[in-house]
Formats: C-alpha cells, structure tokens, sequence
C-alpha cells in the first residue's frame, strides 16, 4: 500500500484562549504541511470531521485554508474520524484522485465550551438518543455500564482498570507539553499516579474513577499523507500505512455492549497489513475512559475476550517494558490532551515513534497501531484502525 | 419529558404516548415478527414498514446498570446519586431506564418491573425491584 505520512504536528497547547478551532486547525495544517516539504497549494484532497462547527463543515475548511481540492470528505465519526479518514485517503491516493492528503484537526472543548448539551453528545436530536437521555444518560454513565457488564462477565477489577491510568501517566510525565498542560488544566494530581490514587478518587459512574477519565482540553493537530510517487522527495522518513479497518456498532437488543466494532476493523487492518498483534511495538489506543483501552486490548486481539484485566495488571504496557506493546506513549486522552475527538493524536504520536521521536521512545520501534473508538460505546460507535509501518510492506 | 430530550418524532412519539398511560409499549415488525426496540417505522431485521406497537407485561432482568455520580445538567445533577441500567424485558427488548431505590436491587440479573415516575412534566418508565415470574 504505496501510501505514506509525511507530515505531521501537535498543537503544543492544553488551554488555547485567544484561538478559535479554525485558527488551530490552519496553524496545524501549514505547520505539519512544513513538515512534509509541501504547501497548501500541493493539497488536492481534505478531510474533516466537522468540529470546528457550520453546516457543510469540510467546505468551511477548504475555503478558511483557501484550497480547492479535488476530494473533500465530512467523515464525522467522532473520535475515530481520523482513522477512518486514514482509511479513506489510502482508498482515494491509490486510485489517483489525489496526491497530497490533509486532515485537520481544532478544538477549544476546555476554554470556550459549546453551549447547550455536551459536545459529546453530538447525535442529540436521533430517536435513539431520545430514548437515552430523559433518564439521564451521559457519557461517563455508558461507559460505566459497559464497566460494569465488563466486570460481571470477566471478573474485571477497578485496580486492573486503574493500572491503565498509572501507567499512561507514567507516559505523560516524560512528555513536557503533557506536563505543563496537567498544570495550564488544573489536574488535582499532576506527578505519578498509584492505582490507590485511581481507586481514591472521587467516582463518576460506578466502577469508574475521575481517574479512569480523559482530560477535557483544547488542542489540535494535522496529518499530511502523500501518493507513493512523492515519498521519496520528502525531508522526513515515511511512515507507511499498511492496513486499515472501519466498523460500526450499537446496542441492540441482545447484544454484547463488551465486545466493540474493534474486533472487525482490528483484524481487518492487521489482515492488510499482513502482521499481527505480536509484531506490535507501539499501541495507540482510543482512552476516553481506561474500559475504552481494556476492551480495545481484548477486540484488537492483543489478548483474549475477557482477559484484558490480567494483561494489563502488571503494567506490560509501559513504554520500557519489553514483551507487550507500549501504550499511549504520548500520556493519552488521559493524561496528555482530550479535546474531545482525539483520534488525530494517535496517528500523531504513532508516527513519532516510527521516526525515533517520541519522548516514551521505544527502541527500534517498526510497527504501530492506531485505534480510534468514536462516538459512545455501550450505545453506538465506530472504530478505525490503522496499521502503520517504519518500513513499505 | 425533559426540554432537553423533547423531539418532534414520528418514531418515538408513540412511545412517549403510550408512557403517559402508563403503559410500555415496544415494536413488532407485522411481517418478520421480529421485535424492534427503540421503535421505529422501518424494521432493522427485514426492512418492512410494518412496525406495530405491543404493549410489556414490564417485567424485565437488569443487563449492567451503574451509579451516575456526578451530571453535568442540573436537573439531574440535584438526583444524584442515580441508577442507569440496560434493562432486557422478558418480550425480547432491551431498554435504557432508571432503578428506582436502593442500588444494591441493581445487580446484574436482577429481576425489575415497570414503575412510572413523573419526571420533569412527564412519566418516565422506570423500573423497581421484583417482577413476575419469567
């Protein structure tokens, strides 16, 4: 699959005042676009997930960046969107439609909050919704049943559960854009945490923790892919997309709300890319909550249904252990920055690992995952997963 | 309802309907027989639409349910602590819904029935401990 990431770039900041989202997602753009030896006159193809706000959104975009490209593509599915857009662009790139693909990404979630319901919540105004919302429901809540269900079918525990947060936190630490956004946000506990500090903090929806929870910050970032007849030409080492999936799922009735839409779209994109779990280095996976991780685990086959907890309790997945692949390097929705969509920033630090880049760097690292997990899981989501490679398949 | 779930639904307004006489009601599809929840025209299992309403015995087994501690809407920030479940009713649907009372009657795989609430100008189906035999 001849199509590679040249350009990439983190919006260094958790609180942005002053910005508004289209000013992020332009500052990204060109930056991650410099990135790539390239200009937004090169851009023939965008992608956009709708968070910067107005209708017809992608085409809001194109005119604010000042490009009219030859594929536009409002893929919004929530925090997944920029796997999903991965996909899409892989798709568009080889079949010659485009050569330079841009995905952006801005949010101002912490600091200028929308009004009305919360933003997560986007899909307001469906007859499912309508059927979850008078009694209550919200996101931490659907998660916390997906938890619960988890636990009752598993024998899942809170610290196996915690030991997911301690150890992203691990991450975010060596991270200094993670650290200083712990302080600009106003996290009670910023150093290193114990899963007693998880299991100590206050719960938010049973058996979930503040601690168990994402950050709610600004941020943003951008994702520039190219043709495989531009890679070599580029100032920065390709990283290749090898494999990519996209599923859907939702409660229905009789359903299992443990097992996600991962275990379609995670075995689909390892199957392209013609590798397996095992051969993993670096796992980038969707933590709106550490359930979000577990069940990722579990469907993308990294360990069996149900043993996720085990797997994850001696803490394998820390960036210097050898033997299981490291988790969320960059410190995570959890303890880094969760503007809300986060997708985009699992391709990011994905590609910082395969150039040598990354702050938790794991040595050698040739093979990565990123997973997203949009929209809401135990009620309806989607799941994108991308395979990204340091050398072509 | 609250102001902030109220839509102008053609596919949930029925269900709301029946909930003000304290009935619950859900979807069986008039040509695969298939049950359809939430209720909607159109059937997810054979595409008919011929989706008709039924009315539940109300009695039901709790799938998961979990404490709501913290909301960030005020009307319902001022009830917690709550109970949210997934409850499956013993007609084949499975509901979102609140268990009234103690958490602890909450347990996966406990056995409920429908109880109305009033809640914010209209009746919500809830769900109390205990119900009919299955």
């Amino acid at each position: 699959m001849p199509v590679s990431i040249a350009g990439i770039h983190e919006f260094p900041h958790r609180v942005a005042r002053g910005w508004s989202p289209l000013q992020i997602k332009a500052h990204c753009a060109n930056a991650a676009l410099a990135d790539a030896g390239l200009t937004l006159a090169d851009v023939d193809a965008l992608y956009d997930a709708g968070e910067s706000g107005g209708i017809m959104h992608a085409v809001s975009v194109a005119q604010y960046l000042g490009i009219e490209p030859r594929v536009v593509d409002s893929t919004d599915t929530g925090g997944s969107a920029f796997e999903v857009h991965v996909a899409h662009a892989v798709r568009d790139l080889e079949a010659g439609r485009a050569r330079v693909a841009l995905l952006t990404y801005g949010s101002t979630m912490r600091s200028r909050p929308p009004a009305g319901p919360p933003p997560s919540v986007r899909d307001y105004l469906t007859p499912a919704v309508a059927m979850e919302r008078p009694w209550g429901l919200i996101v931490p809540a659907s998660y916390g049943l997906l938890a619960a269900r988890h636990a009752h079918e598993y024998g899942t525990t809170p610290a196996q559960l915690a030991q997911i947060a301690v150890d992203t936190r691990a991450h975010a630490l060596r991270n200094l854009e993670a650290v200083t956004g712990l302080a600009d946000l106003n996290v009670r506990q910023q150093g290193e945490l114990t899963v007693d500090d998880v299991l100590g903090s206050p719960l938010v929806a049973d058996p979930l923790h503040v601690l168990d929870c994402c950050l709610v910050s600004d941020g943003g970032g951008a994702v520039v892919l190219v043709a495989g007849d531009l890679a070599p030409d580029r100032p920065q080492r390709p990283v290749w997309v090898l494999g990519t999936g996209e599923a859907v799922g939702h409660v229905s009735n009789g359903s299992d709300i443990t097992t996600t839409a991962g275990a379609i779209s995670g075995p689909q994109a390892f199957a392209q890319a013609g590798v397996t779990p095992a051969d993993i280095d670096v796992a980038m996976l969707y933590d709106s909550f550490t359930i979000t991780v577990l069940v990722a685990l579990e469907d993308l086959g990294f360990c069996a249904k149900g043993e996720g907890g085990p797997y994850v309790e001696d803490g394998r997945l820390r960036w210097d252990r050898p033997g299981a692949p490291a988790l969320n390097t960059d410190g995570g929705g959890l303890s880094s920055t969760h503007p809300g969509m986060r997708g985009i920033f699992l391709l990011i630090e994905a590609v910082r690992q395969l150039r040598g880049e990354s702050t938790a760097q794991v040595p050698d690292a040739e093979l990565a995952v990123a997973h997203g997990t949009g929209g809401t899981l135990g009620a309806r989501h989607v799941t994108g997963t991308v395979v990204l490679g340091k050398e072509r398949a | 309802m609250n102001d902030e779930a109220r839509i102008d639904d053609p596919d949930t307004d029925a269900f709301w309907a029946a909930a003000r006489e304290q009935r619950l009601v859900y979807g069986r599809c008039q040509r695969c027989v298939g049950v359809v929840f939430y209720v909607r025209r159109s059937c997810p299992h054979c595409g008919a639409s011929a989706v008709e309403l039924e009315e539940s015995a109300g009695n039901g087994t709790v799938y998961c349910a979990t404490v709501v501690r913290r909301h960030p809407m005020p009307q319902f920030r001022e009830e917690c602590p709550f109970t949210l479940a997934w409850v499956d009713f013993d007609e084949g649907f499975r509901m979102l819904t609140r268990v009234l009372g103690d958490s602890d009657d909450a347990a996966i795989g406990a056995r409920v029935k429908v109880a109305f609430v009033e809640h914010g100008g209209q009746l919500l189906p809830c769900v109390k401990p205990g119900a009919d035999a299955a």
